[in-house]
Formats: C-alpha cells, sequence, structure tokens
C-alpha cells in the first residue's frame, strides 16, 4: 500500500502578496493583471467571500467586491516561495511531483525522516511551512493520488485530511461526481442523464456502458469510481506540453469561442510561468461536435513572452481555422510546446508581462 | 476600326451609367499616383483591383473626376478637374491603368465607358479599350462623417508617425500592436507603437486642437500609417482633419480622404512601462553610437542580433560574439561617472532608433540595470517635443 500526499498551498498568489504586504492582511487581495479582459490569477479568502474566484474576469471580480485591492502577479517571487516550499517537501522525500507553483504529490511510502505515518509527514509539512513560510497550506493523505488530491480539498483552507484505505469506499460513496478530478460540467451532466450523482451510483454503472459512452475516460471512471488509481508520482517529469481545455456546454460556432480562448490562454500561462523551461510552440485545438479534432499551431521567432502574446498568438490560429458558418464545435483547447533550456535562446524580454 | 456614329450608338445603351470626360494627364497621373497604393495587389475579388471612376454631376461634383480605390481595409478617394461631357461612372484596371498613363504623353485624354464595361482611353494618337468591371460591383466606401472633425497640424503628424511607425509589431498575430496609438489632448498629441519589445513615443506639446475635450486615444493600422505617411510627404496642407466613427477612422487632406477600419483590441499599458529611476545616463554622438554598432552588429549572433553595451569610468564599449563569425568590440570615449553597467540588446532595435533621430547630434541611454528596460532619447534641447524610445533588454 502507497501512501501518497496531496499539499495545495491556500490561495497561494494572494497569500504571498498579504504575507510580504502587511497592509493587505485581512483584507480582500484579488492578484489579476490589469486590463479589461484579464482574468484573476488568485483571490484571498477574504475576496472570495464575495464570490470571487480564481480564473474569474477581473472585471467580474471588481464588481463582486469593488473595495478589493488588485495586484498584479509577480511570478519570480511566487516561484522562489514554491522552491522554498519544495525544499521542505525534500527534507522527507525525492518522489515529488508538482502539478504547478502551488501544489504537489509527495510519495511518502519511505520517508527519510523514517516517520511512522504518512499523516505525520503531512503535519510536519504543514507546520514547517507554516513556521518557516508563514504560509498556509492544505494537505490530504491517502493511498492514491486521486484520493489524496480530493482529501487536499476537504478541509481547505489550512486543513489537513486522512482517507485511511479501509475508508475508502464508504469516502467515496457519497460523495458527487463533478468531486472527481477530470469530470467537468459536462461529463457532470452526462452522467447524470444515465442516473449517476454520486460515485456510489457511478459504481453501479457496467464497465462496458461507461465504455461506450465515455471511450477510453470510461475505463478510468470505473477505476476511479473503486478508488483505484495506479498512477506514480514521477519526480522532475520534463514537461513537454502544457494545455487547457474546456467543453462548452453547448455546441458553439467558431467565432464564439474567443472567450474560452482567452481564458483557457490565461491559465496555461499561468501553469507554464512555472516551468524552467521556455516553450517554444504554441497550439489550438477545436474539436468539432462530430468529434473530429483540429490543430493550428505556431512557432513564433522568439518564444511568447507574455499571456497577452499568447492570447493574440492563439486568437490568430483560429483564423487559420476554414469552417463554415454551419460548423460547431464542442470544445477548444490552448497549449504550450516544444520547450527548451531559456539558455538555448538568448532571449529578448517583454514589455508587457 | 469602327466610325463615329457607330460608337456614339454602341455608348447609348448604358443609359445613365454613361460617362465620357477629358482630363490633363499630368492631373490624372498624380491623383492615380497617390491612390494606387491601396488598390488590393493579390486579391481574390477582382474588383477590388479596379479603381473606381466617377464624373461630374450636379454642384460639388461637376467638372470633377473623383477616383476611389479600396481593399476593403482601407479605401483612399480623391478627385482631379476635369471636362465632364457625359457624368457617369465606370471601373477601370488600376494597375494597368497606372502604368498606361504613365507612358502617354502630356496632354489631354478622354476616357468614355464603351459597352460591357470597357473603357476607352485615348490621347493624341493612342487608343486604347481597357476592360472594365461593373461599377454596381464596387463595394460602397465609407462617407466622411458630418462635423466633429478634429484638425491636426500635417508637419507634427508626419514627424510622429516617421518616429514611431517602425516600431509597430510585424508579427500578424500580435494584431493590437499592429499600429500606433494616436493620444490627442486639446493641447498636445502624441504617438506611441511598439512591438512587445520596445516602445516608441513622441509628445508634442503647444498644440491647438479643437474639438477635443479630455484624451482621445486612438489606434490606426500600420497600413494606414505608411499611406498618411506618403499622402504627408505629398502635401502642402497645413492640417489634416481627423474624424472617426464606431468601424472607421477618416483622414482628410484637401481634395483627398484616407479610410481605414479600426484595429480592434486594446493597445497595452504603455504607460506602466515607461522607465522613472532609469539614473545612469550617458551621451553619445549620434553617428558614433550607430557606426559602432553596425560593426560590432557584423558578429553578433544571426537570429538574434544581440549585442552587449558595457558603461565604465568615461568608456562606453559595445561588443558582440558569436560562435560562427567571432567576436568584435568597439569602444566610445564618454563621460560617465555612474557604478558600471552592463547590458545586452537587439542591435537592430538600437539601430532603428538612430535611423529615425538621424545621424546629426548627440542622444542620450538611460539605463537602471541589465534587466530593467533601457531608454534613449535624443539629446536636441527642444522643449515642446519629447522622443522616447523604450527598449528591453537581452539576457546574453
Amino acid at each position: 500500500m502507497r501512501k501518497i500526499i496531496h499539499v495545495d498551498m491556500d490561495a497561494f498568489y494572494a497569500s504571498v502578496e498579504q504575507r510580504d504586504a502587511p497592509e493587505l492582511r485581512g483584507k480582500p487581495v484579488v492578484v489579476a493583471w490589469k486590463g479589461n479582459r484579464s482574468v484573476v490569477c488568485a483571490a484571498s479568502y477574504e475576496a472570495r467571500k464575495f464570490g470571487v474566484r480564481s480564473a474569474m474576469a477581473a472585471l467580474r471580480a471588481e464588481r463582486l467586491c469593488p473595495h478589493a485591492v488588485f495586484v498584479p502577479p509577480d511570478f519570480p517571487r511566487y516561484r522562489a516561495v514554491s522552491r522554498a516550499v519544495r525544499e521542505i517537501f525534500k527534507r522527507h522525500t525525492d518522489l515529488i511531483e508538482p502539478l504547478s507553483l502551488d501544489e504537489a504529490y509527495l510519495d511518502v511510502t519511505e520517508n527519510k525522516e523514517g516517520l511512522p505515518t504518512a499523516t505525520r509527514v503531512a503535519r510536519s509539512i504543514r507546520a514547517a511551512i507554516r513556521a518557516e513560510l508563514q504560509l498556509t497550506a492544505s494537505a490530504g493523505v491517502a493511498p492514491n493520488k486521486f484520493l489524496a488530491k480530493i482529501a487536499s480539498d476537504w478541509r481547505k483552507p489550512d486543513g489537513l485530511f486522512v482517507i485511511q484505505p479501509e475508508e475508502v469506499t464508504s469516502f467515496l460513496t457519497p460523495l458527487a461526481v463533478g468531486r472527481i478530478p477530470g469530470v467537468g460540467k459536462v461529463t457532470e451532466k452526462r452522467l447524470n442523464e444515465i442516473g449517476v450523482q454520486s460515485v456510489g451510483d457511478l459504481r453501479n454503472i457496467d464497465l462496458t456502458v461507461l465504455q461506450s459512452r465515455f471511450g477510453r475516460y470510461g475505463g478510468r471512471l470505473y477505476e476511479l469510481a473503486r478508488g483505484i488509481d495506479r498512477s506514480a508520482v514521477i519526480p522532475d517529469r520534463p514537461t513537454k506540453s502544457i494545455s487547457a481545455e474546456d467543453t462548452f456546454e453547448g455546441d458553439l460556432p467558431l467565432d464564439e469561442t474567443e472567450q474560452a480562448i482567452r481564458y483557457l490562454a490565461e491559465r496555461v500561462w499561468a501553469a507554464s510561468r512555472k516551468q524552467p523551461r521556455v516553450a517554444r510552440t504554441v497550439v489550438l485545438k477545436l474539436k468539432t461536435k462530430e468529434f473530429s479534432i483540429v490543430t493550428r499551431s505556431l512557432t513564433p521567432r522568439l518564444p511568447p513572452s507574455s499571456c497577452e502574446e499568447l492570447t493574440e498568438i492563439a486568437l490568430s490560429l483560429r483564423k487559420r481555422v476554414e469552417a463554415g458558418a454551419q460548423q460547431y464545435f464542442r470544445l477548444v483547447g490552448v497549449g504550450l510546446s516544444n520547450f527548451q533550456e531559456r539558455d538555448e535562446l538568448s532571449s529578448q524580454s517583454a514589455l508587457f508581462e | 476600326m469602327l466610325g463615329a456614329g457607330v460608337e456614339q450608338e454602341r455608348t447609348v445603351g448604358q443609359g445613365a451609367a454613361a460617362m465620357e470626360i477629358s482630363v490633363s494627364r499630368h492631373d490624372l497621373l498624380g491623383e492615380l499616383s497617390a491612390t494606387q497604393s491601396v488598390v488590393e495587389r493579390k486579391t481574390t475579388i477582382p474588383i477590388l483591383s479596379n479603381f473606381l471612376f466617377e464624373a461630374g454631376g450636379e454642384g460639388d461634383a461637376a467638372g470633377k473626376l473623383t477616383i476611389t480605390a479600396t481593399d476593403l481595409e482601407q479605401s483612399i478617394r480623391t478627385s482631379c478637374a476635369a471636362t465632364v461631357k457625359k457624368p457617369g461612372s465606370c471601373t477601370i484596371p488600376a494597375r494597368k491603368l497606372y502604368d498606361y498613363i504613365k507612358l502617354l504623353p502630356e496632354g489631354m485624354i478622354s476616357i468614355k465607358l464603351m459597352e460591357n464595361h470597357w473603357v476607352q482611353i485615348r490621347s493624341g494618337r493612342s487608343n486604347t479599350k481597357m476592360v472594365g468591371m461593373a461599377r454596381a460591383n464596387f463595394p460602397q466606401v465609407p462617407q466622411f462623417p458630418e462635423g466633429g472633425l478634429t484638425r491636426i497640424p500635417t508637419a507634427s503628424l508626419k514627424n510622429m508617425i516617421s518616429k514611431t511607425i517602425f516600431a509597430i509589431s510585424n508579427e500578424e498575430s500580435r494584431y493590437t500592436l499592429n499600429g500606433a496609438l494616436l493620444i490627442l489632448k486639446a493641447e498636445s498629441m502624441a504617438m506611441v507603437a511598439t512591438d512587445g519589445h520596445r516602445l516608441a513615443h513622441l509628445e508634442k506639446t503647444g498644440e491647438s486642437l479643437k474639438n477635443i475635450s479630455g484624451e482621445k486615444k486612438t489606434l490606426i493600422p500600420r497600413k494606414a500609417l505608411a499611406e498618411l505617411e506618403s499622402l504627408l510627404g505629398a502635401t502642402e496642407e497645413e492640417t489634416l482633419d481627423f474624424q472617426d466613427d464606431e468601424h472607421t477612422l477618416f483622414f482628410r487632406l484637401g481634395r483627398r480622404m484616407l479610410t481605414s477600419r479600426k484595429l480592434t483590441g486594446q493597445f497595452p499599458n504603455y504607460e506602466a512601462v515607461l522607465p522613472r529611476d532609469n539614473n545612469k545616463l550617458v551621451v553619445v554622438r549620434s553617428d558614433e553610437l550607430m557606426g559602432s554598432i553596425q560593426r560590432v552588429a557584423q558578429f553578433a549572433d544571426e537570429r538574434s542580433g544581440a549585442i552587449r553595451i558595457r558603461l565604465e569610468q568615461n568608456e562606453m564599449k559595445i561588443s558582440s560574439s558569436s560562435t560562427e563569425s567571432g567576436e568584435s568590440e568597439d569602444s566610445i570615449e564618454t563621460p560617465y561617472n555612474f557604478d558600471p553597467i552592463t547590458v545586452g540588446f537587439n542591435s537592430a532595435y538600437l539601430i532603428d532608433f538612430l535611423k529615425a533621430v538621424g545621424s546629426t547630434g548627440e542622444v542620450r541611454l538611460e539605463f537602471k540595470d541589465s534587466q530593467s528596460a533601457g531608454q534613449m532619447r535624443p539629446e536636441d534641447g527642444s522643449e515642446d517635443q519629447r522622443y522616447r524610445y523604450i527598449i528591453m533588454p537581452m539576457r546574453i
């Protein structure tokens, strides 16, 4: 039996800002670039009370919480803090798989300090993050990655939740299927259509039914419903590409995909910032309502150096998709690939970030 | 050869669309030169390769030939004096007509619409019939809106364009940077252009602009700026009429009018990136710096064009190196008493600016550190004009 911890920093960017600027403490803080189309990178818990969420349009956040303090993101600083968090993880294990600047999986089946339980390791990590970095993290402890991730969200913020091996089934049964990582609003709706609301309901569906409805992901759902996740914690996985995609609630024509592309580009950009390497190629992916996939990519002379640049390239790639007004799409994705070492490019820095 | 009587009969079928004019070659060629750059070259819509000719009528239009060209993004409309025998309109292949008129000797040219949209061009002993297209297919071109226009001094505008246009992005994907921002205030105006790596900004004070309250910001596409620059270069008018509506920009210079579709999107917040604490300063002669950079750039990495500028005690060193071609260094003696600093830049960006300021006079370079934007300015002492060029460093 493996022991996995998922550590998720609480409102990470906003918390770093509040830590470093005492006048922001206790106030609603929204980390976002200026601009009409910008989206929120992070919101402090004070701001979340007003309904402000990550990835929401900054203008909407401003309307929801007009007295919030808006701070532009400072990724070099967040990266530095993220490295310090990682140093704390390293005291316990080298099997660390970062998902982004603010979350990581740790395999502590064997841990360097020889602590008897993963729960003790998680407590020790949370205490060190609090004492040394003056930040809070939530942690989930479970026999696999899938469950650890759900667990870390369970007592957020500043919480610890443990799913013991023998509790897996009773924990999962009442859980809404939407809580399963990878089940977005569209998959959830399609599951609801076949009478599946909870993970318990999902467990009653035959593998063949799930596979016929959801393809390969159906097989994965079948296993997750039973708490099975064999994926390993892979340290320093070299990133080949970063992408984000979104299935629309209703199929859309090409010219109504701009908002989704902007939002996905923001997400991909934020995720790419944690990379030590630079992506040279921008990819736009579309799936037609008939399920055929269209991709367009561009490798500019210099790698995209700002979110705005990435967004503009992704939007311009859309112009290279030939689609009649009758063609509807069910999904759009934005990706970055072709990562290179920064040193291989004598890089030109950007004015606007 | 057709007899005159027969020709008469052939044109009758055109009814109201019949057109017959005579115009001086000199006047016509002048207007064709000014308009032909807007004509679409590689178009899939054939009518856009044509000029629209409209002759005479009543009032204002009488005794006048109006010429229009458009590529749907932009349009240009101009006119010249003509003897209108029959008012009407036609379209003529633009490039062919321009090349043909250039080859005709000075004198009067007669232009006459015939059957099937053919157009007859006669001058002296030359007689040509060109294959035109139906006037009805020529797209509608926006009309200059009534009232509310702003008059912009042509000399200032021309100067602003020539000192910023080169910094506009060439990457089509960055469409909000494919233009320059014109900022009009009641007593000043400014233009800003950037490609995301460098930015040119020129502000001219001591103006007096009508119909501007507060601040009016307009993003002008590069093609329109280039067109304006050439129109401004060929004019004696002192002011240009400027106006816009929801979708279109309008520029009128005497009898010539340019329209351009507006760029959508938001120009970046350039004010936020203007350096404020660049306190390591050096002043050098423009031609000397240009010479050094051009020499050293020969040995820069070909793809990036990166060169290094090092400032130390009373000396500026410019250097480059690349694995393929070798290395090079130039040194300029100049007063400098701040901490030494080394910054890498794209040599092409530096050269663009030095070309824009010209080879006479001095330029001032202002740095903060090797990661922050550098600023360059002409040391020309002019008080009503503030020209600055901001350039991001390269990591080398």
